[in-house]
C-alpha cells in the first residue's frame, strides 16, 4: 500500500516536472508559443433559425467584434488563454455581444527549422450572451476546447490557425460551435479570415438550425 | 471617401444588413405545431368543394417530402389534390354533395400527424320564395335549425344594389319589403326583374391541433349555399 502511494506521488511529481519544465519560455525565442494579440473582426453570417415549435427560417445579418487574446506559457509546458471579445451581432434579435473565455493551455509541440512552429492544445470555458442570437439574450456558460497552430517561416513573418470548439448544451437542445480562424502577419500586424459555424439541435420535430459566419479579421500582435 | 466609394459602402452595409432572405415555403421546414390549417367548404346545391390551405410563420406552404391531406366524407376517404389559388398552394376535394360533418387527417414522414380533425358542416336545406308581385314583398322561407351556423341571405339582379341580411336568430323565415329592394326615390322597377336570392348556412370553428404550446390551429368554415331565382313583377 505505502509502496503504492510513494509511486503514485512520484508518477505526478513527474507529470509536474515534465508540464512546467525547467524555466519559462524565453520571449523572442523564434518557437515561443505566447501570443498576446488584440483585433477587430467583422463577419456576415446567414443561417437558418427556429421560429415557433420547430420551423426552419432562413435569416441572415453581419457581427463586428474587437477582440484581445492572451496566450502565455509561464512553464515551458502548460499555460494558459484568455480571450474577451465585445461587440454586435446585427441581425432581427440585433444586440450587444459580450463573451470571456479562458482555457489551461498545453504546448505538446514546439520545433525550430527551417520553419519555426508550434502546437498549442487548450480546455477551459466560457461566459457570454447565447449564440446564435436567436436562441435568445440570456447569459450562458459552456465549455471550450482549442487548438492553435503556429508557423514562423522567418522571424517577422509569422502565420498561425486556430480552432475553438465550443459544445454547449442549454436545456431546451444542445449547441455546438465550431471556429476556425486563418491568419497571416508580418512583424506586429496580421490580416486573416475567420469562420464560424453555430450548430443548433432542437425542436419539435428535432432537427438542425445551422449558421454559417465568415469575415476578415486584422489585428495587432503585443507579444 | 468618394462618391463612389460611398455608395458601395452603403450597398454593402445594408447587403449586411439582412435584406432579407426568402424562405422555402414546403412543409417539410414546417413543425406540424406552427401549421394552421385553414378549412373552407361549400356545397351550394349543385357540387360541393372542400378547399385546405397550409398555413405557417413562413406563409402557405406546398405538402412535400410525402406529407398529404385526406378527408373522409360520408365514410369515404379521400386524398386531397394540389391546386393553386393565387399563386398559393390549396389542396381540395370536388364532391357531389355536403351530406354532413367530415374528417381531415395530415398525414407527415418526419413530424407528428393530425388525424381525426371534424369538420362541421350545416345540414342540407332548401330555400322557398314567395311574393315580389305587384306590392307584395320578397317572403323566403326555410326549414330553421337554430344550430345550424350562421344565416346570411342575399339578393341581387340588375335593377337593385345587392341586398344582404345577417340574420341573428334563425327562425326559418324573412320578409323584404320593395322599398328595402330599391328605396325611394327609385321605387318599384318599371318591368319584370331577374333577381337571384342565396341563403347560406355557415359553422365556423377554430381550434388547436395539440395542447402544447404552441399547438397549430384549425379553423373551418362550412358553408351550404342555396340559390333560387325570382322575378320582381311590378
Amino acid at each position: 500500500m505505502r509502496r503504492r502511494f510513494i509511486g503514485g506521488a512520484a508518477g505526478v511529481l513527474t507529470l509536474a516536472c515534465i508540464l512546467t519544465g525547467s524555466a519559462p519560455a524565453r520571449a523572442g525565442d523564434p518557437s515561443h508559443v505566447a501570443l498576446w494579440r488584440m483585433e477587430v473582426h467583422g463577419a456576415y453570417l446567414q443561417g437558418d433559425q427556429r421560429v415557433g415549435a420547430g420551423t426552419l427560417v432562413p435569416y441572415n445579418g453581419w457581427g463586428l467584434w474587437a477582440r484581445v487574446g492572451i496566450s502565455e506559457f509561464p512553464w515551458k509546458w502548460l499555460g494558459y488563454d484568455v480571450l474577451g471579445q465585445i461587440g454586435l451581432v446585427g441581425t432581427p434579435q440585433s444586440n450587444f455581444d459580450v463573451v470571456t473565455e479562458a482555457a489551461v493551455a498545453f504546448a505538446p509541440a514546439r520545433w525550430k527549422g527551417s520553419v519555426d512552429g508550434s502546437i498549442v492544445l487548450g480546455a477551459g470555458g466560457g461566459i457570454g450572451f447565447e449564440r446564435p442570437v436567436w436562441l435568445g439574450r440570456g447569459g450562458t456558460g459552456y465549455p471550450l476546447l482549442l487548438a492553435r497552430l503556429t508557423l514562423k517561416p522567418k522571424n517577422s513573418i509569422r502565420f498561425f490557425t486556430s480552432f475553438r470548439f465550443t459544445p454547449i448544451t442549454p436545456d431546451d437542445g444542445w449547441v455546438r460551435s465550431y471556429d476556425l480562424e486563418i491568419t497571416g502577419g508580418y512583424k506586429w500586424w496580421y490580416l486573416g479570415l475567420r469562420g464560424r459555424i453555430d450548430d443548433v439541435t432542437q425542436g419539435d420535430p428535432e432537427r438542425l438550425y445551422r449558421t454559417y459566419w465568415l469575415g476578415p479579421t486584422a489585428g495587432l500582435v503585443l507579444r | 471617401m468618394s462618391r463612389a466609394g460611398t455608395n458601395v459602402f452603403l450597398l454593402l452595409a445594408l447587403a449586411l444588413a439582412g435584406c432579407g432572405l426568402d424562405p422555402d415555403r414546403v412543409s417539410e421546414l414546417v413543425s406540424t405545431r406552427d401549421m394552421l390549417l385553414g378549412v373552407t367548404a361549400l356545397d351550394d346545391g349543385v357540387a360541393a368543394a372542400i378547399d385546405v390551405r397550409v398555413g405557417s410563420p413562413i406563409g402557405t406552404v406546398e405538402l412535400t417530402g410525402g406529407d398529404a391531406l385526406f378527408v373522409t366524407v360520408g365514410g369515404t376517404r379521400r386524398p386531397m389534390i394540389e391546386g393553386q389559388n393565387n399563386g398559393a398552394p390549396i389542396y381540395s376535394v370536388e364532391l357531389d354533395t355536403l351530406p354532413g360533418d367530415f374528417l381531415l387527417d395530415l398525414e407527415r414522414q418526419n413530424d407528428r400527424d393530425v388525424h381525426g380533425v371534424v369538420v362541421e358542416v350545416p345540414p342540407p336545406f332548401t330555400v322557398a320564395a314567395e311574393g315580389l308581385t305587384q306590392d307584395l314583398p320578397l317572403s323566403l322561407a326555410w326549414a330553421p335549425d337554430p344550430e345550424g351556423g350562421k344565416v346570411v341571405i342575399s339578393v341581387q339582379g340588375d335593377c337593385i344594389d345587392t341586398l344582404t341580411r345577417s340574420l341573428d336568430e334563425d327562425t326559418g323565415t324573412l320578409v323584404i319589403t320593395q322599398a328595402e329592394l330599391r328605396p325611394p326615390p327609385a321605387g318599384p322597377p318599371l318591368a319584370p326583374c331577374a333577381l337571384e336570392v342565396s341563403a347560406s348556412r355557415t359553422i365556423t370553428t377554430r381550434d388547436a391541433l395539440f395542447s402544447t404550446n404552441p399547438g397549430g390551429n384549425v379553423t373551418t368554415s362550412a358553408e351550404q349555399r342555396r340559390t333560387i331565382a325570382v322575378v320582381w313583377t311590378p
